[in-house]
């Protein structure tokens, strides 16, 4: 119990106190996924702001030996955004800044909390990407939803090491092998999709 | 003990690699042996492992789409088979050095290797449904439509290409299929400019649409844009992409009717017997960077100007200097070496760091024996 304690006084310095829900109320409308599954209620929800504090929560559950999971809008059918119990959930929906556009390269970074559907207004009129995923881009991509659009990844390992991935890459393709991987590799904080032109 | 196996079927493949992993043998895993060279070498004493009795090209009737192809299947036969169908796979990567065509199909994909027919369809793994791969467990993983997701949660047919059969034994693959277009044509335009080349290449591949392929050229100081449509109105549009061409610059701008040479001389500067070849990949708007680099290192270039993606054909004693010079966010594999520069250049050049590790776990879930083409991989996996 102290060990949970004082994992929790640490996300809160790193996450600031706002950010890490604890309340039982609050907790159990984090106990449902998708098809409303009621999963054991966390220990407390954690709202990182930025890739730096979801690494430093990963390595803050790594070193107090806390099981977590990760999740965006919650809307996954298959379990996996339920929590564990006695673990940390740690939540993505306020990482949703679109972080660049590079439309000369048909390419735009987003974080992970991003809605799935906002991604085709943000590269209209020239370009177009549809992702049909009623959640987040990062839940979209790890359940396979982005398809060959995903190009690039940040990925907090879960040791909290962060690993920059691209389709440009040397080595295995583990940015095309991320989708339905359910997250495996590591939570994706940062995620690179390539646009369609429209032609007109 | 024997130097070399072949087995009959997917049993047999998987059998044979369990064996060796039981012996803590590595098993060096070839098909039509043309790419051996590419990557690092797998010790002495290794079992060879030869994929040519697993052939087969297998049309699906529920979806003629789709096909099963042998991975020891030469492609040259496989193309040949789906053309008297119509259809065709969209993978072309030159099919060895010289005249002989051996490349099978599960060396193109184990190694990802393509041609220029990748700008309108994607990579190798774009084409794949899935895969049938035998691990050192003896266990044979298959992955496609008719069967359930990997267990390993990655998408197994994305991971093994490109993997230089380091996670098990390519055994067949599942592909999808396309009409074989009824006529092609192309446009070109040259320039002896690499910056002017490199403007015109990222102004067209903006510009012009539905292009079959989109290539770039450069050799001894001269290059070139080509530019291939397909279909009935194949020859309209590339009269329309060349005078886009003369448009952006380029001299000697035209267009015909392709015939069976056209884009020969492109994919032949992918490989080189007595030269290196790097596989650059870079954003598109660095493609001028990297003509100036091949310039300035009196290099080849073959490459698919949209994207990104260039074959540098050098004097090895260039090689640190190019990877040296990359715009930043390049990555730079050597594939060809003459014989004398094997096991002197380092193929891969990727440092160590979170990246690799990702790799080496990725090894090491798949290939816990570690058997599979040891030594070949980035990082020495």
């Amino acid at each position: 119990m102290e060990a949970q304690a004082d994992l929790i006084e640490r996300v809160r310095l790193v996450c600031g106190i706002e950010h890490v829900l604890t309340d039982p109320v609050t907790l159990s409308t984090y106990r449902s996924d998708g098809v409303r599954r009621d999963g054991p209620p966390p220990l407390a929800v954690a709202l990182p702001g930025e890739a730096a504090e979801v690494a430093a929560v990963v390595s803050a559950c790594a070193a107090a030996s806390v099981p977590w999971v990760a999740r965006g809008a919650g809307t996954s059918r298959d379990g996996t955004a339920l929590p564990l119990s006695g673990g940390l959930m740690i939540v993505l929906t306020r990482m949703r800044r679109i972080r660049s556009i590079d439309l000369g390269e048909d390419e735009l970074t987003v974080e992970p909390g991003v809605p799935a559907a906002a991604i085709s207004r943000a590269v209209a009129p020239t370009h177009q990407l549809q992702i049909d995923h009623p959640g987040t881009v990062g839940g979209a991509a790890a359940v396979g939803a982005v398809g060959p659009h995903l190009v690039g990844l940040d990925l907090v390992r879960d040791d909290g090491a962060l690993v920059t991935l691209s389709s440009r890459s040397t080595g295995y393709d583990v940015v095309g092998a991320f989708g339905g991987s359910r997250g495996a590799p590591g939570i994706a904080v940062s995620i690179t999709l390539r646009a369609l032109r429209t032609h007109s | 003990m024997s130097d070399s196996v072949t087995p009959r079927n997917a049993t047999e493949a998987a059998a044979a690699l369990a064996g060796a992993a039981a012996q803590r043998r590595p098993v060096r895993i070839s098909g039509g042996g043309t790419k051996l060279g590419w990557g690092g070498a797998v010790q002495a004493g290794a079992l060879r492992l030869r994929t040519e009795l697993l052939r087969g090209v297998l049309i699906h009737t529920d979806d003629p789409h789709s096909a099963t192809l042998g991975a020891g299947t030469p492609l040259a036969n496989a193309q040949a088979q789906l053309a008297r169908s119509g259809m065709m796979l969209a993978v072309d990567p030159q099919l060895g050095l010289g005249l002989n065509p051996a490349a099978t199909v599960g060396g193109v994909i184990a190694t990802a290797d393509s041609g220029p027919l990748s700008h309108c369809y994607g990579p190798p793994c774009a084409q794949l449904i899935g895969v049938s791969l035998a691990l050192c467990t003896g266990k044979v993983i298959q992955t496609g439509r008719r069967t359930a997701p990997s267990p390993s949660g990655y998408d197994l047919a994305k991971l093994a290409t490109g993997s230089f059969g380091t996670l098990g034994i390519l055994l067949s693959v599942e592909v999808r299929l396309h009409p074989l277009p009824s006529q092609t044509a192309t446009a070109f335009g040259s320039t002896s400019d690499p910056q002017l080349l490199g403007a015109a290449g990222v102004k067209l591949a903006r510009t012009l649409s539905g292009m079959q392929a989109f290539d770039v050229a450069w050799r001894g100081g001269f290059g070139g844009l080509l530019a291939q449509f397909a279909g009935s109105d194949a020859t309209a549009r590339a009269a329309a992409a060349a005078e886009a061409m003369s448009a952006a610059g380029l001299s000697n701008a035209d267009s015909r009717a392709d015939d069976s040479s056209t884009w020969v001389s492109q994919r032949a500067g992918q490989r080189s017997a007595d030269r290196a070849v790097l596989r650059i990949h870079a954003k598109r708007r660095q493609l001028g960077a990297v003509l100036r680099l091949a310039a300035d290192a009196e290099g080849d270039v073959v490459g698919r100007a949209a994207l990104g993606v260039s074959y540098l054909t050098l004097n090895v004693n260039r090689i640190t200097s190019v990877r040296a010079g990359l715009p930043e966010g390049c990555s730079a594999v050597v594939l060809d070496l003459p014989q004398s520069a094997r096991g002197v250049v380092d193929s891969w050049g990727t440092p160590e760091g979170p990246e690799l590790q990702l790799m080496r776990e990725i090894k090491q879930n798949f290939d816990p024996a570690g058997v599979c083409n040891p030594g070949v991989f980035v990082g020495g996996i």
